[in-house]
């Protein structure tokens, strides 16, 4: 199974660490300016990955390893 | 007769000595039934426990007493374990009672008491053997039944907490025959998939119903799992061995469900945080940035750019004016100099030069005519050479030197005799 292109909380860490750097003050400006940029993309973007999700996905493995949907009965 | 006869109390401590220092009867794991039952005011429990063909007297003491689930009264089968001592004032054995549980659901106490201790001795349930649960997992696995409450639970609690998070169920028997093995196996599996947390469980049942997660290899193959294990075995209540060696136990499958998972909106107000602390740095940087480029700017020299070559400028000023003045005294000088060689009467009468220069040459003439030999061989002098010399005293000559003679009008040659 592959896994997505960059995990949620890989995200958050880069977050972390770039609100980091602009705390350690002496940053040159241009620097600071482009991790200002990355942290509010980053930022807005995890607010919409959550916002968007609604359900987990759901799966199920099959005898064989394959994954499958699964259809438990679940109240949202 | 010189036998030593002892009192009764240096025998019962003897007989008591002897049975507090052997080890099996330091931990007995006794059953039987109870009989003369009495509780007593202070908590303290007396008893006799006894099967078909003995018994033994049994006390158990409050803080032991109190956490007895049961009210025990005669005629129970019981399931105790204690230590054998003797009551001196009596002279007689009893055992000293730590547990007592009943009969039945009694073996699988036992056998839950020994494999804790047998694996807490292995090191299972160290708590630095634990591995971290991540706090935003991406995928979480699931190990339970595919119809119980339990996956129910764990599915809505994540889709209402974090509804990024991946669920993937490992269906398993969860209970009778065949549910240890299907668990193991389950496990095994779940190593395959890049779980970033594994729960383990199922929902509340009878102390038979949760065994599968009291077996050994069970336990086993939760604390071989490199997937950090969060165990959820039913109730609030309910312990099992899984519990023990898993990473983290959970009371229930739904409280697993929301230790693996963050809260949607404390993460959302997480990150908004960070976004207020991103912006307030970048205003701070951008703010300490333009005091120093304020700082700079107000600085003198900036302000005052003439003055950086206010000071050459009179240095040019100065020696201008120096060169103007100096150049007017030179030319003046030289003027004056040309001047005073053009009123030279030199220059009003070149002729006089020359007629000057003609007479001093006459002079010069008349004396250079005067001193010339030629004119002293007009008054009748001669000049005597040899080999082309003048000769002016007889040593110089020899007999038969040629000379020759040079007079007024010509010269001739002669033989000196």
């Amino acid at each position: 199974m592959e896994k997505k292109e960059k995990k949620f909380e890989e995200k958050i860490d880069e977050l972390e660490t770039l609100v980091k750097s602009l705390e350690n003050g002496d940053v040159p400006l241009d620097k600071a300016i482009d991790y200002f940029t990355k942290a509010t993309e980053l930022a807005s973007e995890c607010d919409k990955d959550l916002k968007e999700a609604e359900k987990a996905l759901t799966s199920i493995v099959n005898e064989d390893g394959s994954l499958g949907e699964f259809k438990g009965e679940v109240e949202a | 007769m010189n036998k030593e006869y002892l009192t009764v109390s240096q025998l019962t401590k003897y007989i008591k000595y002897k049975l507090d220092n052997d080890v099996n009867l330091r931990e007995v794991y006794l059953k039987g039934e109870i009989s003369n039952f009495k509780a007593h005011t202070r908590g303290h429990f007396y008893f006799t426990i006894k099967d078909e063909g003995s018994r033994i007297n049994a006390v158990m003491f409050a803080s032991s007493a109190s956490k007895v689930k049961f009210t025990p009264e005669d005629g129970m089968k019981i399931l105790v374990t204690g230590r054998i001592s003797v009551y001196e004032a009596t002279g007689g054995y009893q055992i000293y009672v730590n547990e007592m549980m009943e009969d039945g659901v009694g073996n699988l106490y036992v056998a839950f008491e020994q494999l804790k201790k047998k694996l807490a001795g292995e090191g299972l349930f160290d708590e630095r053997r634990k591995k971290p649960i991540p706090k935003i997992p991406e995928r979480v696995g699931v190990i339970t039944a595919p119809t119980g409450a339990a996956i129910r639970d764990i599915i809505s609690t994540i889709n209402r907490r974090f509804p990024l998070t991946e669920v993937i169920l490992f269906p398993s028997l969860v209970q009778g025959e065949g549910a240890k093995e299907d668990i193991v196996r389950q496990i095994e599996r779940a190593k395959d998939y890049n779980l970033d947390v594994l729960i383990v469980g199922r929902g509340g049942g009878s102390i038979e119903d949760l065994w599968a997660f009291n077996e050994e290899i069970v336990a086993r193959a939760i604390f071989d799992c490199p997937i950090p294990i969060i165990s959820a075995v039913g109730h609030e209540i309910d312990f099992t061995i899984a519990d023990f060696v898993a990473d983290l136990r959970a009371p229930t499958p739904t409280g697993a469900a929301e230790i693996a998972v963050p809260n949607k909106s404390d993460v959302i107000n997480y990150i908004n945080q960070l976004n207020l602390r991103c912006q307030k740095n970048i205003k701070t940087i951008i703010e300490l940035k333009k005091k120093r480029l304020d700082s700079i700017k107000s600085h003198y020299i900036l302000n005052n750019p003439l003055d950086l070559y206010s000071a050459k400028i009179q240095k040019l000023d100065y020696l201008t004016e120096r060169l103007v003045k100096n150049y007017k005294v030179i030319i003046d000088k030289e003027k004056i100099k040309l001047n005073n060689i053009k009123t030279r009467p030199l220059f009003s009468n070149p002729l006089l030069i020359l007629d000057k220069t003609k007479q001093k040459y006459a002079l010069l003439l008349s004396k250079l005519d005067a001193l010339s030999p030629l004119k002293t061989l007009e008054r009748g002098y001669g000049i005597v050479k040899l080999n082309d010399k003048a000769i002016t005293s007889i040593k110089d000559l020899k007999t038969d030197d040629l000379i020759n003679i040079e007079l007024k009008d010509g010269s001739v040659n002669a033989l000196v005799k």
